[in-house]
């Protein structure tokens, strides 16, 4: 019985040419989600499962999900930063859409540390068909512009939320009146205009960490760029690929509080989708 | 230019919009009496694409589009985070308002008719409005003349329709003007999409784009 169904299941493929470009497709994405995984335990990663459904509530970011997890274990100091990732897919409430993802976060350790095990990774997932384009800013920094400009703190509050919710226009017209030339800000510029760190007030391990990341990226520094999440507290970055009109990664140095315990480090996202586009034709 | 597409929302937009892409970008590729909705890349000019104003934010998040043309008042309504909002082109200006048949502020339980139930929720709560939200797509002001609700929220410009109907703004709730918006990993990997933007910024300052 088996050999005989299996022929027919590969006449009706042979047959059926739109199916078999479908399926294609499908094992190619699997193949690069299981070469993503492979690559992540090969530099020492951990596997932590997160519910995509935990607390009632869609699962909307993997770096909560992840930290909530580990919350639960009895605290002691890490020696070194520590190397976990998490799988599937996350919900975008706004367009009802699922997204599959991998969350890498490097938890603790010092900042140049974790900043090394991401440089690392970031090296190794540009290696795509084409040059991508990485697109850094610092929350940091911004929030330092902003309070040298005299703005509040329920100003800055706002400034912040206009610029995660992507609103640029709102944010400048609030700076309009207290910044000379604010709209020169949020400008996005080439990493060719950086002489050296003091260029843009960037902190000498930041600016070794993007020099690095030139060799296989175009790198440009926007100020305006602070992430989709709040808990983001430094530098923050999205890597783009030419003509693919999604972020392959986006992630970013984080503090962020959950129960009694407070964890920093630095993460990010793989949009699985908008990365295999990039990845075409390198396998 | 010509690698760019452009999502116009159709109607009154469309039609101010067509100022500020004579002046900056010359050619206007829609022949009058055109019903076509989709231009692709010229030489002379960008792509463009005409849609339904709720949908211009989608087909930008896709990257269907580099940029969008939007009313503010759907960008509101319709939130979408993965388009990021790089100009105010001060047109089509008009303010979305709570009108009723006389100018007192709701009081108690209140039915409300309108097309922008996340912009009204947001309005009830915030003034502790008792109001019950009747969604409507068109032709709001009919609901309190047919008893169907007491007040409505739409959108005004003019105010003549409100007039027309005996109808009273009670209070502005938010102003609105088309919103240049962009792809985000266009924004950032297609220079084009950038200088677009620019361009349109200097020809709503009324500024050559080279001085500006």
């Amino acid at each position: 019985m088996y050999p005989q169904n299996f022929r027919t299941v590969m006449y009706y493929l042979s047959e059926v040419p739109e199916l078999q470009q479908w399926l294609n497709k499908n094992l190619q994405q699997y193949q690069l989600l299981v070469n993503l995984l492979t690559g992540l335990l090969d530099r020492g990663f951990y596997p932590v499962p997160t519910d995509p459904t935990g607390h009632q509530n869609f699962r909307m970011d993997h770096t909560l999900a992840i930290i909530d997890t580990l919350n639960r274990f009895p605290y002691r100091e890490p020696n070194g930063p520590l190397q976990v990732f998490s799988t599937g897919p996350v919900y975008k409430p706004t367009s009802s859409q699922w997204t599959e993802t991998v969350d890498v976060e490097v938890l603790g350790g010092t900042p140049a540390e974790s900043l090394a095990r991401v440089e690392g990774l970031l090296l190794w997932l540009c290696q795509g068909a084409t040059r991508p384009h990485l697109v850094v800013g610092n929350v940091a920094s911004l929030h330092g512009t902003l309070v040298a400009a005299g703005l509040a703190d329920l100003e800055i509050t706002t400034v912040m939320n206009h610029l995660r919710s992507g609103n640029r226009v709102d944010a400048e017209a609030l700076l309009a009146d207290r910044i000379p030339a604010s709209h020169r800000i949020f400008h996005t510029v080439a990493w060719s205009h950086f002489a050296t760190a003091d260029t843009f007030g960037l902190l000498q391990e930041h600016y070794n960490w993007l020099e690095k990341l030139t060799h296989v990226s175009d790198v440009s520094w926007d100020l305006a760029s602070v992430g989709t999440w709040p808990y983001y507290d430094g530098l923050v970055f999205s890597l783009y690929g030419p003509s693919i009109g999604q972020p392959l990664i986006r992630g970013g140095q984080f503090r962020l509080t959950l129960g009694s315990r407070s964890w920093q480090g630095i993460g990010f996202t793989v949009f699985v989708g908008a990365y295999e586009q990039f990845f075409q034709g390198v396998f | 230019m010509s690698e760019l597409t452009v999502a116009i929302a159709k109607g009154r937009i469309l039609d101010s919009f067509r100022i500020l892409w004579e002046g900056s970008i010359g050619h206007w590729p829609i022949p009058n009496t055109s019903r076509q909705l989709w231009f692709p890349p010229t030489e002379q000019s960008p792509g463009m694409l005409i849609a339904r104003a709720r949908d211009i934010a989608t087909l930008v998040a896709l990257g269907v589009a580099d940029v969008g043309v939007v009313g503010l008042d759907v960008l509101r309504e319709y939130p979408t985070p993965d388009v990021l909002e790089v100009a105010d082109l001060a047109i089509s200006q008009c303010r979305v308002v709570i009108a009723g048949t006389h100018t007192d502020w709701p009081q108690g339980p209140v039915r409300i008719a309108t097309k922008y139930p996340r912009i009204a929720g947001s309005f009830l709560n915030q003034h502790q409005i008792a109001g019950e939200l009747v969604s409507l797509s068109g032709s709001l002001e009919l609901a309190p003349v047919l008893g169907l609700a007491s007040y409505i929220i739409d959108i005004v410009d003019t105010g003549r329709t409100l007039q027309e109907h005996d109808l009273f703004e009670v209070s502005t709730i938010m102003a609105s003007s088309a919103r240049l918006i962009a792809n985000p990993a266009h924004f950032y990997t297609k220079p084009e999409v950038q200088e677009f933007r620019d361009r349109m910024v200097c020809i709503r300052k009324g500024e050559p784009y080279a001085n500006c």
